[in-house]
């Protein structure tokens, strides 16, 4: 192991290597800020690119720019509410209220770190448990997607912040909104009333409308007020110190996202939304969670950016794409001639080992480009809001066209943004919509795949051991407010 | 170009005398909980046509749930907002006219920009929805133009390489 | 100049010796290459590798755009709105086969097959501890209990689904002998079975060799009139005792916007003919496992209505999908 990574280490450290990663870092830095394009998105973009490259830095290239967005996607998420990527979703919910605080640069600072710690600790976890890993990712059959589904939808309560009720009716909405498009198990058409819709609510403008631009809408009425966002925003220099009260929160929220990330299909979303539920449900201050709680930004930050670890671990020990970005990386791998899968440690080490060694090697770049970016970033906030929202409406219009290079998406994203402005002033708030855009499919085609193995048994469905104890627990998650103010330690 | 835009942050203070939309809470609940309710209906009746196969679950049967479930949570919020007394917020919708015009802006960009192209279209569109979002000055427009210009030339099409229409 | 030169001399040769003007002119500026997947997957990275090449041999700018979504749908509007002057082209594989079905907008005359590249057979794949040694141990548990097997595969009336039941049907597996379960993609498919979670998987061989050399499945038959290099032990399905229609096979191709001339579409072809022969293009080839399959204009539109024919007649005796 040591010799392999002793090896690996020299072959990142040379100049075309490191070059090759700072690159990345950087086009993964833009893409991650901008709302609509995803580090997948990015990645391929940059394959015509790995073609003329050797395979060590064609695939450092690659990995850093996954790496990369995922620490630059809470920027806009907590400057201007606008997720540069799906998984800093989550961010926002007290990203954005701090920075309407004028506490824009602490925010931006505990994201980074948090970021950074995250990225860090699932590194390790994905050294020493890459290849054992490998079976807990083949572990998860459609009874046990099912049961993450339902697991992820039991954080509904813990999510919303208002009226209980009104979150349940976003949630339903999300669901209902999801099951437009092709049927997953029997391929019928269902309510497709437009012929782009056949796969679907596309994911990612939705997401760009309802956060995004709902609040572009929200900066076009309040133009008038005077909203003191600038009052701390210079101090964005804090010291790695301010992380430490949230050290178990950092570790926690690592782990979370390092195991969910390494289940297939299980990405950045759900493990932020995951680990900041979980977060919530254990912090003293949990209540004051989506208000502005630094906390839930150091959740779902460390979580998202440890998804990213987590999901290379059934990449490179069965070559099983475990995200979006990791499918990429698999295609990026085939060009350099080299076969993903389970014989790839055993043929090829010095992949394996060169992308954790350009992982780490990355991570002070990502830190230092982060931490004096701040410095940067919080400039933004004393821009005047009623330019903030031109830009940043037009910026929702290009990323969604660039998602998918039609004006359809731009459309969806249009559309949406005024739904979710129309909801948030009847306090139906975005988060359980997302949540519902999120796992809604996840939940149904699973279920049904579910029970076509089970031959429509729906016993024989939950009794599967990993079914069961997740059924379990979302049930405990669901019950536990009945339970009264007992300590949080239950 | 953010200290060009910082020097002009007094002079700007879009019409401080427009006046406001006052609704009760109760009203925008009402109204949106009946359009949900309607959609969860149309949701199961057109699910009810779904062709149904061999197993338990049909292409339908979700649909129908979530529909259903979607149309019943908003009857019971309508049921309670419509019999509901007392203190209700009221929402304060400032600026309507500006908003609803963004909001037309907004849908309107998509199939401007399929017919006539992206530059053409954001050299106009973004200035005008500038100014309907409150930017006065001509620097904070001209400003704000080239921004989402550089954005497209720049990131989209250069760095990125998306074509833009 | 040298590259229209050599342009127009690749279209005199693909053409025969009377190629019309249009031909000659052809390509006249750059090409769009529109693709129907997303970037980065199999498909998506053969088509650059493809478009690089012919940037060499045409001497034009090949841009490679992604328009996923809708099965191919979203593609097919694309070229339905380009003009037919080959200046517009677009990929191909048998799912679009799978939206024809299902479209009723599109259908296999929406479009004209320019050319196909390669084809790749459909395998059966089962975890090594599985039990089942072959098809024909297959079919007896199978038999022996109903309902307890499922083959996991890609989708609804699918390629995959119609190779499944062309083999159940020559097996004479009846309805609910062994259920198919659909996964989103073929890979999900083939992790799944990797899991435990299904009996089978049919799949391709890219998607399955790394697995089969680990040790971990195993290929049980493969769709094809001989046997796979990669895996010479597996029998083919007639050699088991099931013969089916070995063309039914994933096939990735060509196509461009409907009346395009026969004329331009060979003279892209032969520059994708000559592309594809080219030693690095051979080497990926042999790498990803896929059958090099070149078929001209005629052939390959022929083989494309057999298959379509077939898929509608597949599909209709299931009684699955389609409108």
């Amino acid at each position: 192991m040591i010799e392999n990574f002793l090896h690996a280490a020299a072959l990142v450290l040379t100049v075309k290597v490191m070059g090759a990663l700072f690159f990345g870092v950087l086009v993964g830095y833009f893409v991650g800020a901008m709302p609509g394009l995803t580090s997948s998105i990015g990645m391929a973009l940059l394959i015509p690119f790995t073609f003329g490259l050797e395979p060590i830095p064609a695939i450092v290239m690659l990995v850093s720019i996954y790496m990369a967005s995922d620490y630059a996607g809470g920027i806009p998420a907590i400057l201007v509410n606008a997720p540069g990527q799906p998984g800093s979703a989550v961010t926002a919910f007290d990203g954005y209220p701090m920075c309407n605080r004028g506490e824009s640069g602490l925010a931006l600072n505990l994201a980074i770190m948090a970021s950074g710690a995250g990225a860090f600790i699932s590194l390790l976890l994905l050294v020493v448990s890459a290849q054992v890993m490998a079976s807990s990712a083949l572990a998860f059959g459609p009874s046990e997607y099912f049961a993450l589904a339902i697991i992820g939808l039991s954080l509904i309560g813990v999510l919303s912040a208002g009226s209980t009720l009104k979150a349940i009716i976003g949630l339903l909405f999300g669901l209902t909104v999801v099951t437009i498009g092709i049927d997953p198990i029997r391929g019928t058409e269902r309510f497709v009333f437009h012929p782009y819709l056949i796969d679907g609510i596309p994911f990612l403008p939705a997401l760009i409308g309802l956060f995004a631009l709902s609040e572009v809408f929200v900066m076009i009425e309040t133009a008038n007020d005077r909203i003191d966002r600038v009052k701390h925003a210079s101090s964005a220099n804090h010291s790695l110190r301010t992380l430490m009260p949230y050290r178990r929160t950092v570790l926690r929220s690592s782990l979370i996202g390092y195991l969910i990330g390494v289940i297939p299909g299980a990405g950045a979303s759900i493990a932020s939304l995951v680990s900041y539920g979980v977060a919530k449900k254990l912090s003293p201050s949990g209540a004051s969670f989506g208000t502005g709680n630094p906390e839930g930004i150091v959740a779902s930050e460390a979580a998202n950016n440890a998804s990213v670890s987590g999901a290379l671990a059934p990449l490179l020990s069965l070559g099983i794409p475990g995200s979006a970005s990791a499918a990429v990386l698999i295609g990026g791998l085939t060009i350099q001639g080299l076969q993903p899968g389970p014989l790839l440690f055993a043929d090829n080490p010095e992949i394996p080992f060169s992308i954790f060694v350009s992982l780490l090697a990355g991570l002070p770049i990502m830190l230092l480009i982060g931490l004096f970016g701040a410095r940067l970033w919080v400039q933004i906030t004393r821009i005047p809001r009623p330019i903030i929202a031109t830009v940043v409406a037009s910026i929702c219009m290009l990323g969604s066209y660039a998602a998918a290079n039609d004006t359809f998406e731009m459309m969806v994203t249009a559309t949406f943004g005024v739904i979710g402005y129309v909801l948030r002033r009847c306090d139906i708030h975005p988060a359980p919509i997302v949540l519902a855009l999120v796992l809604g499919e996840m939940l149904e085609a699973n279920l049904r795949r579910a029970m076509i193995l089970a031959n429509d048994n729906l016993l024989t469905v939950i009794s599967h051991p990993i079914t069961a104890g997740l059924i379990l627990a979302s049930i405990l998650v669901l019950a536990s407010p009945l339970f009264g103010r007992k300590p949080a330690a239950s | 170009m953010t200290r060009n835009i910082k020097h002009k942050q007094q002079v700007e203070n879009p019409t401080r005398t427009e006046k406001s939309l006052r609704l009760s809470g109760r009203t925008v609940d009402i109204i949106v909980c009946l359009a949900l309710l309607i959609m969860g209906i149309w949701f199961v009746v057109e699910a009810l046509h779904m062709p149904s196969g061999r197993e338990a679950l049909d292409p339908g049967t979700f649909p129908i749930i979530v529909g259903g479930a979607l149309a019943l949570f908003s009857l019971l919020q309508l049921g309670l907002s419509i019999s509901a007394r007392g203190q209700w917020a009221a929402v304060e919708v400032q600026r309507p006219l500006w908003l609803v015009i963004s909001m037309a802006m907004i849908l309107a960009f998509p199939a401007a920009v399929e017919r006539l192209g992206y530059y053409p279209v954001a050299v106009i569109w973004v200035p005008v929805f500038g100014w309907i979002a409150g930017i006065r000055s001509p620097v904070g427009l001209i400003a704000a133009t080239l921004i989402v210009l550089a954005l497209g030339k720049f990131v989209f099409e250069m760095l990125l390489s998306t074509p833009l229409p | 100049m040298r590259a229209l030169m050599k342009a127009a001399v690749l279209a005199a040769a693909a053409a025969g010796l009377t190629a019309p003007v249009a031909a000659q002119d052809y390509p006249s500026g750059d090409i769009r290459y529109i693709l129907h997947v997303k970037p980065g997957g199999a498909t998506d990275v053969m088509a650059r590798r493809l478009a690089d090449g012919l940037q060499k041999a045409l001497g034009v700018n090949v841009v490679v755009e992604n328009r996923d979504g809708g099965s191919g749908a979203r593609q097919m509007a694309q070229l339905a709105r380009a003009k037919p002057d080959g200046q517009t082209i677009g990929s191909v594989t048998a799912s679009h086969l799978g939206m024809f079905l299902q479209s009723n907008t599109f259908d296999a005359d929406s479009v004209t097959w320019a050319c196909n590249m390669v084809l790749d057979p459909y395998l059966l794949a089962v975890r090594s501890d599985s039990g089942i040694d072959s098809l024909a141990d297959l079919v007896e548990k199978a038999k022996a209990a109903p309902g307890e097997l499922s083959v996991a595969g890609f989708g609804e009336a699918s390629g995959g689904q119609v190779a499944w039941q062309m083999f159940a049907d020559s097996a004479e597996l009846g309805d609910g002998d062994i259920n198919w379960v659909p996964y989103s993609s073929v890979g999900d498919a083939v992790v799944a079975t990797l899991g435990g979670h299904n009996d089978i998987a049919i799949a391709y061989t890219d998607l399955v060799q790394q697995h089969v050399k680990a040790g971990t499945l195993k290929v049980i038959g493969v769709m094809s009139t001989e046997r796979l290099p990669k895996f010479p032990d597996a029998q083919t399905y007639a050699e088991a005792g099931y013969p089916v229609d070995t063309t039914w096979q994933q096939f990735r191709g060509i196509v461009m916007p409907a009346e395009t001339p026969a004329e331009i579409q060979d003279a892209l072809c032969g520059a994708v003919q000559e592309v594809m022969q080219a030693p690095e293009m051979v080497k990926y080839i042999e790498d990803s496992d896929l059958v090099p399959g070149f078929m001209a204009h005629e052939e390959f539109t022929e083989f494309v209505h057999a298959q379509d024919e077939a898929a509608k007649t597949w599909t209709a005796k299931l009684g699955i999908a389609g409108n």
